[in-house]
């Protein structure tokens, strides 16, 4: 073929596979418009367009262009490993050059020539250039390539390489194609209509991506999409231009400091390690690549010595801000003769404080170097065998071969060790062999990426049976193995092994790394690759976690910084005046000879008079509030797991107010969002769905009651998810508040019938129990129903490739690869046929055909072949000759694979199209529905502010007055309502399918169990079936489909043959198996649906939904398989029926354009709203290869924070922690959270602003490493919504109190100074003076951070979007600061100068009446008194006794003190303490009057402000602090709350009880209500909730979801508006 | 807390022991629902704080004013006396600028207060061979109104900085009570920048406050009316017993030092040109209660201190001339001196600002609960808004339709 032919074809392809295809095609050239010389952004995309437009350009070199764009075009196997290669290519040119030039592109050419399949031409081979050829090549490919040369190609690599045309650039590039793509490159004519494209920055300093948003919509298709990149790179090379000069002091620092300490990097291998098996060694191997041993298996995780402890922690701690300034002020202060306030009174405080952070620092360390430990002395088993390695070295004889036990600090690489069943693996290992069933060793590597299914690894082919003793591995000769660099890669391994010169590629296949766990094998033997830091998962761990401070600590740094200027400033505005008054008067006045005070000194103790405006109480305090928090939420029943006895645990204290500002969560799947429980859920089969409900049936009746009951007394939607267990998204409420009469024709209630919801509300039907099929069957065996029933039963018995296991209590359990594979094994099981023992060639059935309680009979079928699952064929199947000796294929496997291989394929894809078709429009619909409320939503917000829809344009939003309660409204698309009203709003739509489904299960249900007649319809039963799949995929289940056929003898003897032809090939023999299996797999019959659901954890859906709610963006970050993910995030309510979803791939086309492309839609969308809901799913080869290049990383995060949710599938621990830190990174004044269950989660969790850790069944290591350990995903809306709002506001409160009180009570100091000749003479006694912080006005600000709520968790839980007044940092902000501040200083000059006027200039009659004492006195008490009432009754919501007891310790306190100070102080005249109190102005009414006046006038002040701003501004939490207080409303909230939280609790048996009288009271008040206004509604309701009983729960399931839901919404508007009328009536 | 090891535990010996509950205790404080006071600061509910304010107030400010007003006293500026009063027995009128005086009757026209100076020779020393010429003040005033006891003459420094930073403490204590302080200790000492003088001897007493101390005398005033009757009866006898703290003394001992080893401090060389022990014993300091008020010093640059003082006789209405030997500068640093007799309330000395101060936060209290009532009568606020609540109404909120034109770009959507 010649090439350009090829290229040719291969643009259509892409034009056919791509959707952007269009846009893109003529955004290229839009692009090469716009781009100058320089900005080098065409694509390989781009060049292959133009070959296919006529051109005569060949593909671009890979290398000529930059090489961020160059990446679409590299290997899969290279895309992760870019970067290094990259570093690998510069520094040792000559080391590719030897290694890879001259033998991969020849290599790839004969491939190529030789694969019959292969589309991709004869590609240039001109073996000059190597340089430029071979930059972007890796040691991987080199190794790679020589694997491919010295063996017979095998795995999945080179498949890969095939099907990547891109590829083919990397190696077919030449001198001479550089030179043809340069004109191109270089093209400057500029469009006149597209124009140079300038970066056009929005306000929040994002790139705006649009040239100008035209109205009309047509930019999604208009050709400026790819001129797009230019704008971008451009904005980015400004961007790191503006910090360049930062980036090279960087750089020149970290030079510096590896010259320093000597650093040296580590040069990468010139070809990999290379291990020779040998179980004599006895010295350790050596390194190539340092010249030294290789490191050793000791890992260390502990930050510190015993000698460095001490220094470097005292650094640490004077590097913080604050402390420093504290040390500063501390050593003034020691200054003799410059402190007017005492001299230790900083110092000793301070030491204290620094002291209890280094001790717990060092205990933290202290365990971590028991951890360490422990782990290092762990013992391994290796394999000794002592000969002579040389015949003179007497001492080594032939020592007897041993399996000595060496602890794992002490591994080295190259030894071979010995794991048995469930230990943890010690080092990176290859296996040599293992004792499990065909040589496969099943690990479990939960601790690695997080999955719980077991995965398979088998040796080498090459050392099949070579290994299976000690004695044959030392027999072992000349072998050797050759691996690649350590490196963080967990899903790629590239090396080579050679056995006797054989040489076969050792891939992820062979090796175990450390961290897993073996199981299910009784041994498994491997030689050790990596040791200690080199082994994967220590790369993959963060090494140096992030000290997590809270990002409100950076506006309290700033405000300390702003301060401590205005601290010097004032005391240089008082020096400065002292400097006059000196002029003025001082120098005049005889009395005063010589006592002038020098420049520094003044200014220093003015300084030192002030310093503490910025107290060191402020972090004291706060560690104190931060630790009484944590308690409080550690005994928040509502999130104590009954079930496993877990309470909520915070680890940390330091960033409890993160909690309340949250803006991204960063979630894991499994066992986090998911239990990791599959069941099989529904079956398809012909023609009737069913639902496997037997698990379901275990839940205890009692909770069901509950539920129900709860139910009945729900007034409110909110409660969606309460019943517990039952499901994975809970029920709808509210059925039994409807009259009787509207649901009582359609509720068929059954005892079969149950109530499992799925996911979707609206396509919920009535769906028959599995166990009716049996009962069925049993007694009609020969309907034709009944034997399709019974195959597809029988197929889930048979089509798999699990292994049954009796326990010792005798239980059967199956072992499985995958747990959906055990899941339908255990269905087939419940459903009647068990499956009971295996042999090599048989399976043995246990069926009940005369029901469960007759003896079982006993079915023998021969397994005769068994075609494997892969990801390619994504299907699998056995081939069986059953007891009556008929011949039978089973196939399973993915709906579109099955599909094309039935006998009706025609009629099916009709079929298909058709019910997709159905599926699209109600999509539509509901996708338009939901973007009508939103611009409804938007319209409200809009006209009263902005509500946060992107992240980045809402922070500016200001709290302005009533203008901010647009945010407070709902925002309507959400399932939570309109899921559950669509299909009130979408009759059309909804109805159809529900009508189809009632009336479809009405007929089966009440008349004919099954259609027999359907039965036999072949073309009915596929309709149905696929109808049915695709029902149970937008329900989030997991569907496959099962196909039989018979097979005749010879046929099947025929294809036996080249079967076995294929099993034993040497060559291809993947692929040949693969066209074997496609020869049988034909014209197969339709034997039905699985759907199987993967468990959700309780009430995970509306989690997330709230969440969402309150503007917290949630990405899924899993290592599981994209379907999966995908699934998952269906079923959890990430990915919306009517979402947009975006999957990018790198491998499906031009990642570039794709990115671009749906960039540019969201973004327009967005702004039109177009676009109800979009999600980004990325995979984490994708993620890596565009990590690569900082242009396409960028552009890929402004998608992710453009999208509403991104799902990232086979992400690897690093890359978790990486996204988390470029969204960190990137959106600025974020905080993020990460939650995850394991090992694997646990960089992420670290690199997060907020960690949370599931305590879950995997282990706890995530949650002993995370900041917060919850057991439940749900506990989440407690955790975030409410503790975190308190804790944010509470942290605030404090902060903004403790700036204010300073403030007041030092600017009266300050005000002195002017009575005083700014001579710095102290208003106050040093002794109250140094107690003013601790004894006097710590507690209220305290307690105000530590107990006060401004709302209810009811409110917060019931309006999440009350939450992100934390994101918005609303209650903590400068000018928030600047008001509190503003109010002190008018607090404080009204305190001093009633002072003065009415005590101090006041002419006294006792002796001394005027001493400073007891002016000082006056205001000390005025301010201690003020502070305590403002923070504990005007400031404080949670006015309890505790606030009134403290305010009676406080001033009663204080008031003590001082007489306590009357009676006991020594003789001075400057503050006449003594006896001033008891006999001296204390008795002078004056003095109290004074005071009194002094604290009403400024209590009436504070008072009349807030009014006033009340009326004027109120903000959002006042305005629901005020209808929290309506009592009609509140028990509107309160209702949900408590059935919400009594079930999050579980079990509060006094709470249920007293609510359950306070809804009472309210029923009666409202049906006494609403008798007046609709009587006949309002008894019959009435008549519903008294009437309560145990099957109303059944009725619910009956009951249509188009009437329900609508009168269900008329309930509660009526309700709601006669409350609105009481409320306001009275 | 710490949590592994409970968990390992049960791992290893499920049957050893049932796991203990780890539920936390359900108790109104840990769970956060103690009950709540939560009142709200709106209109509404502030209007009767307010009202309970002022009416508190208003009354208690009236009572404050009636008791001020009771008081009687009369303050004459004698700063320029010297300077600008004519010389006795000429008899000038005090500038009204420098008189204030406020008694329940007025002072007839023609008794206005008269100063006039002279030069008298003022003998010290234990003979009183030591005379040294000072400026006499002599000053003439009219009581209108009987004085009860106690009658109290204070004299009142103006810009007088008695709590500037290195004054305030310039003293030693130590000296004071009696020890003999050595000259060193006396230098390390409080005492900067007046520790030693001449000869390296300890000033007695030490430092700025004593050094500075008012030395300006006043003699009891006498009555002029009576002066025919009887000359015993005519002078207002006034004493400096008891104007300091009676526990004021304890702070003051007899010194121990010879008078060769101090030296008197330089302000108080007019009286004490040197210590010794014939002619210039020490002072007893111990028992000058006017030393003692003046080492009491005083939180602002103007006070009173009390001089004189008579706890038993009224002061009858009458003339009264008072005779004031005048030592103490003033003007150097445009400062004020001023003698003032008062009586005494309740509530102190002359004070109407304190009275004022609750009438004015009273009166206050009761306009503002009064507007707030009006507007809570005119126009209501509504408790909250319920449109807002709209989170299970369908019905559209009608606050999106207040009269706002569509963007283009939601036309279509």
């Amino acid at each position: 073929m010649p090439p350009d032919e090829a290229a040719d074809e291969e643009g259509v392809r892409r034009r056919r596979s791509h959707d952007y295809h269009d846009d893109a095609e003529i955004g290229v050239d839009g692009a090469r418009d716009g781009v100058h010389v320089g900005t080098r952004t065409l694509s390989l995309h781009e060049a292959s367009t133009q070959r296919s437009s006529g051109s005569d350009i060949t593909p671009p070199l890979s290398s000529s262009r930059p090489m961020s764009t160059g990446e679409a075009g590299v290997t899969r196997n290279i895309a992760g490993k870019k970067r290094k290669s990259d570093e690998i290519a510069r520094d040792s040119p000559t080391a590719m050059e030897a290694h890879g030039s001259p033998s991969s592109p020849m290599r790839i050419d004969t491939r190529a020539a030789n694969n019959p399949t292969q589309r991709r031409p004869p590609v240039h081979t001109t073996p000059s250039s190597p340089r430029s050829r071979h930059r972007g090549m890796s040691l991987r490919t080199s190794l790679f390539t020589r694997n491919v040369d010295r063996a017979t190609p095998a795995g999945d690599s080179i498949i890969e390489m095939h099907d990547l045309p891109g590829s083919s650039s990397q190696f077919s590039d030449s001198d001479h194609v550089k030179k043809d793509i340069q004109p191109s490159v270089s093209v400057t004519a500029i469009h006149g209509d597209f124009g140079p494209p300038t970066p056009e920055r929005t306000r929040h300093g994002r790139i705006s991506l649009l040239p100008s948003t035209s109205a009309d919509g047509s930019l999604t298709k208009g050709p400026r999409g790819m001129s797009v990149l230019p704008n971008y790179q451009q904005w980015m090379q400004e961007q790191a231009n503006r910090h360049l000069p930062v980036r090279r002091a960087k750089q020149t620092y970290k030079q510096l400091r590896k010259w320093i300490l000597r650093i040296q990097e580590i040069p990468p291998s010139k070809d990999g390690r290379h291990i020779p098996l040998d179980p004599h060694r006895k010295k350790a191997l050596i390194d190539e690549r340092t010249r030294r041993p290789f490191v050793s298996n000791f890992i260390k995780s502990s930050k510190y010595t015993l000698w460095n402890f001490l220094p470097r922690q005292l650094f640490a701690q004077f590097s913080k801000l604050a402390n420093l300034y504290f040390l500063t002020i501390s050593i003034l202060q020691m200054i003799p003769g410059l402190s007017t306030t005492g001299s230790y009174t900083t110092i000793i405080p301070l030491m204290c404080f620094v002291s209890i952070s280094m001790a717990k620092e060092g205990y933290e360390d202290f365990r971590r170097h028991r951890l360490d430990k422990a782990e290092n002395n762990r013992e391994a088993l290796v394999l000794h065998a002592y000969r002579p390695v040389q015949v003179e070295a007497e001492e080594l004889k032939d020592g007897p071969v041993h399996w000595a036990t060496v602890k794992w600090q002490s591994l080295q690489v190259g030894d071979i060790v010995k794991v048995d069943r469930d230990q943890p693996i010690p080092a990176d290992i290859m296996l040599l062999s293992s004792k499990g069933p065909n040589n496969t060793a099943y690990i479990e590597t939960m601790a690695l990426d997080g999955e719980t299914n077991l995965k398979t690894k088998q040796p080498s082919a090459a050392l099949v049976g070579k290994c299976a003793t000690p004695e044959d591995i030392v027999g072992l000769k000349r072998t050797e193995m050759a691996v690649e660099d350590p490196n963080i890669d967990l899903y790629n391994f590239e090396g080579r092994l050679s056995v006797h010169d054989d040489t076969s590629p050792l891939t992820n296949n062979e090796i175990i790394y450390r961290g897993s766990i073996l199981r299910n094998t009784p041994e498994a033997i491997g030689v050790i690759l990596y040791t200690g830091d080199e082994c994967k998962i220590r790369m993959n761990a963060n090494r140096n976690p992030r000290i997590k401070a809270p990002s409100l600590q950076g506006v309290v740094n700033k405000i300390v910084i702003f301060m401590v200027f205005f601290v010097v400033g004032l005391a240089l505005i008082n020096t400065i005046a002292y400097q006059v008054w000196h002029v003025d008067y001082e120098q005049k006045a005889w009395y005063l000879t010589d006592a002038h005070v020098a420049f520094i000194p003044i200014i220093v103790s003015f300084i030192i008079m002030f310093n503490t405006m910025i107290p060191l109480s402020l972090y004291v305090s706060l560690e104190i509030i931060k630790v009484s928090q944590m308690a409080l939420m550690n005994c928040d029943l509502d999130m104590y797991d009954e079930a496993s006895n877990t309470p909520f645990e915070a680890r940390t204290s330091t960033i409890n107010e993160e909690l309340g500002q949250v803006s991204y969560i960063f979630s894991d799947k499994t066992g986090t969002l998911t239990e990791n429980v599959m069941r099989l859920r529904k079956l398809s089969v012909a023609g009737a769905a069913w639902l496997h409900d037997t698990d379901l049936k275990d839940t205890p009746m009692e909770d069901r009651e509950v539920g129900d009951k709860v139910d009945g007394k729900s007034k409110c939607k909110h409660a969606m998810w309460k019943l517990p267990r039952k499901s994975t998204t809970g029920s709808r409420p509210n059925i039994n508040n409807m009259p009787k009469s509207s649901h009582g024709i359609e509720a068929a209630p059954r005892n079969s019938t149950t109530s499992w919801h799925s996911a979707v509300p609206a396509i919920r039907q009535p769906d028959m129990s599995t166990a009716e099929i049996i009962r069925y069957i049993q007694r009609n065996p020969q309907t034709p129903f009944a034997k399709r029933a019974s195959m597809m039963i029988l197929s889930l018995a048979v089509c798999h490739t699990c292994l049954p296991e009796i326990g010792q209590d005798g239980e059967l359990s199956y072992q499985a690869a995958s747990p959906d594979e055990r899941a339908l094994v255990e269905a087939a099981s419940e459903l009647g046929y068990t499956f009971f023992d295996k042999t090599l060639s048989t399976l043995t059935l246990k069926t009940f055909p005369n029901g469960p309680a007759a003896e079982p009979v006993l079915e023998k079928y021969e397994l005769l072949d068994v075609i494997d699952f892969s990801s390619t064929r994504k299907r699998m199947s056995v081939v069986l000759a059953m007891p009556d000796g008929r011949l039978c294929v089973v196939c399973k496997g993915a709906d579109s694979v099955i599909t094309e291989r039935l006998r009706l394929a025609d009629l099916a894809r009709q079929k298909i199209a058709e019910v997709e078709r159905r599926a699209s429009q109600r999509r539509n619909l509901e996708a338009q529905e939901v973007l009508h409320r939103k611009s409804e939503s938007a319209d409200r917000r809009s006209s009263v502010g902005s509500f946060p829809r992107t992240s980045l344009t809402l922070r500016s939003g200001s709290v302005s007055g009533r203008a901010s309660f647009g945010r407070l409204t709902p925002i309507k698309d959400d399932d939570d309502d309109s899921l559950v009203d669509r299909s009130a709003h979408t009759p059309r739509a909804s109805a159809q399918i529900g009508r189809h489904s009632v009336a479809y299960s009405e007929h089966v249900c009440s008349e004919v169990r099954v259609e027999e007649s359907v039965a036999t319809d072949e073309s009915t039963v596929i309709e149905r079936c696929f109808q049915h799949v695709n029902d149970f995929a937008t329900e989030g289940l997991r569907t496959l489909l099962y196909a039989h056929r018979y097979l005749s003898d010879d046929e099947y003897r025929s294809w036996k043959k080249v079967y076995q032809d294929a099993t034993t090939s040497l060559v291809d023999r993947q692929q040949k198996i693969e066209a074997a299996g496609e020869l049988i797999e034909q014209s197969l019959e339709l034997t039905g649906a699985t759907a199987i659901e993967d468990k959700l954890q309780q009430g995970v859906p509306e989690t997330i939904e709230r969440l969402r709610r309150a503007n917290i963006k949630l990405w899924m970050l899993t290592g599981d398989k994209r379907e999966t993910a995908i699934n998952i995030g269906h079923s959890c309510h990430l990915i919306k029926d009517y979402s947009t979803v975006t999957i990018l791939d790198h491998e499906a086309g031009d990642i570039e354009t794709t990115l671009t492309a749906a960039l540019l839609n969201i973004h327009h969308a967005t702004e039109t709203n177009t676009i109800a809901h979009s999600v980004i799913v990325i995979d984490g080869r994708t993620l890596a290869h565009l990590q690569a290049s900082p242009t396409l990383h960028t552009l890929f995060l402004d998608l992710a924070i453009l999208a509403d949710s991104v799902i990232s599938c086979r992400a690897s621990p690093s890359q978790k922690a990486h996204l988390v830190h470029a969204i960190r990174r990137r959106v600025n004044r974020s905080v993020t959270l990460a939650i995850g269950d394991g090992a694997n989660d646990i960089a992420m969790i670290q690199e997060s602003h907020v960690g949370v850790g599931i305590t879950g069944k995997e282990g706890l290591q995530a949650a002993r490493c995370a900041d917060y350990a919850v057991a439940q995903f749900r506990f989440l809306q407690k955790l975030l919504l409410v503790h975190g709002h308190w804790n944010y506001v509470r942290t605030c409160k404090y902060t903004l109190a403790t700036f204010w009180k300073e403030m007041l009570f030092y600017l009266t100091q300050a005000l002195y100074q002017h009575c005083t000749g700014y001579t710095g003479t102290s208003l106050y006694e040093q002794w109250s003076l140094s107690q003013f912080n601790t004894l006097f006005t710590s507690l209220p600000v305290i307690f105000l951070g530590i107990f006060d709520q401004d709302l209810r968790p009811a409110t917060l839980l019931a309006h999440p979007e009350l939450y992100s007044a934390g994101q918005r940092n609303a209650h903590f902000n400068f000018r928030l600061y600047l008001a509190w501040i503003s109010m002190a200083i008018a607090e404080a000059a009204l305190v001093f100068f009633t002072m003065e006027t009415l005590w101090g200039a006041a002419v006294q009659p006792v002796p001394g009446g005027q001493d400073l004492y007891s002016m000082g006195f006056l205001t000390f008490t005025a301010c201690v008194v003020i502070i305590n009432t403002k923070l504990q009754v005007l400031m404080q919501r949670y006015r309890t006794y505790l606030a009134a007891g403290l305010w009676a310790l406080e001033v009663g306190g204080w008031f003590a003190f001082n007489a306590a100070l009357s009676l006991t102080y020594a003789d001075n005249y400057i503050y006449d303490v003594k006896g001033a109190l008891l006999r001296g102005f204390g008795r002078e009414v004056g003095w109290w009057v004074t005071l009194g006046v002094t604290i009403l006038a400024v209590l009436v002040w504070e008072v009349l402000v807030r009014v006033v701003l009340n009326v004027v501004m109120p903000t959002e939490v006042e305005v629901w602090q005020e209808l929290e207080g309506d009592v009609g409303l509140r028990e509107k909230l309160g209702v949900c709350d408590g059935e919400e939280l009594g079930l999050m609790g579980s079990g509060r048996e006094v709470e249920m009880e007293e609510q359950a009288k306070r809804e009472g009271e309210v029923r009666d008040l409202l049906g006494f209500r609403e008798r007046g206004l609709e009587k006949k509604d309002g008894v019959v309701e009435q008549i519903e909730f008294l009437g309560q009983t145990g099957d109303d729960g059944e009725d619910e399931s009956g009951s249509g979801p188009v009437r329900k839901s609508t009168d269900e919404q008329e309930m509660l508007s009526r309700r709601f508006g006669s409350v609105r009328r009481g409320s306001l009536g009275g | 807390m710490e949590q592994s090891p409970p968990d390992s535990l049960h791992e290893e010996h499920p049957d050893k022991s049932k796991p203990k509950s780890r539920r936390p205790a359900n108790t109104a404080f840990r769970q956060q629902r103690l009950k709540a006071w939560q009142p709200i600061l709106t209109p509404k509910t502030v209007i009767p704080l307010f009202f309970a304010i002022g009416i508190v107030m208003a009354p208690v400010g009236g009572a404050l004013l009636y008791a001020s007003s009771k008081v009687q006293e009369i303050i004459i500026d004698y700063s320029d006396c010297v300077a600008s009063a004519p010389t006795c027995p000429t008899m000038g009128l005090v500038p009204s600028g420098k008189v204030s005086a406020s008694f329940k009757s007025a002072t007839p026209s023609g008794s206005e207060p008269r100063w006039c100076t002279n030069t008298t020779d003022v003998p010290y020393g234990i003979s009183g061979n030591y005379k040294v010429p000072t400026d006499t003040c002599h000053l003439q005033y009219y009581i209108p109104d009987t004085l009860h006891p106690p009658v109290l003459l204070y004299y009142q420094l103006e810009n007088f900085y008695q709590n500037h930073r290195r004054y305030v403490k310039s003293y030693d204590q130590n000296q004071l009570q009696g020890h003999a302080v050595s000259a060193s200790d006396i230098k390390s000492g409080d005492c900067s920048p007046l520790q030693l003088g001449e000869d390296g001897k300890p000033y007695y007493p030490c430092g700025l406050i004593a050094n500075s101390l008012f030395n300006d005398t006043f003699f009891s005033p006498v009555q002029l009316d009576t002066i025919a009757s009887s000359d015993s009866q005519a002078v207002y006898q006034m004493t400096t017993d008891g104007i300091a703290w009676s526990s004021d003394k304890d702070l003051y001992g007899k010194t121990k030092y010879n008078t060769s080893q101090v030296v008197p401090p330089v302000n108080w060389r007019k009286k004490y040109p040197r210590y010794d022990d014939t002619e210039f014993p020490f002072p007893p300091l111990h028992t000058d209660e006017s030393f003692q008020v003046w080492m009491r010093t005083a939180g602002l640059p103007l006070f009173s201190k009390l001089a004189l003082r008579n706890d038993t006789a009224p002061m009858q209405v009458g003339h009264y001339s008072m005779t004031i030997y005048d030592d103490f500068p003033v003007t150097i640093y445009d400062g004020k001196k001023s003698v003032l007799i008062s009586t005494r309330t309740v509530i102190g000395g002359k004070n109407p600002f304190l009275g004022i101060a609750y009438l004015v936060v009273g009166g206050l209290c009761l306009i503002l609960g009064a507007v707030f009532t009006v507007v809570q009568l005119v126009r209501p606020r509504k408790l909250g808004d319920h449109s807002y609540l709209t989170w299970n109404t369908d019905t559209p909120s009608t606050a999106t339709t207040t009269g706002r034109s569509l963007r283009p770009g939601e036309s279509g959507a």
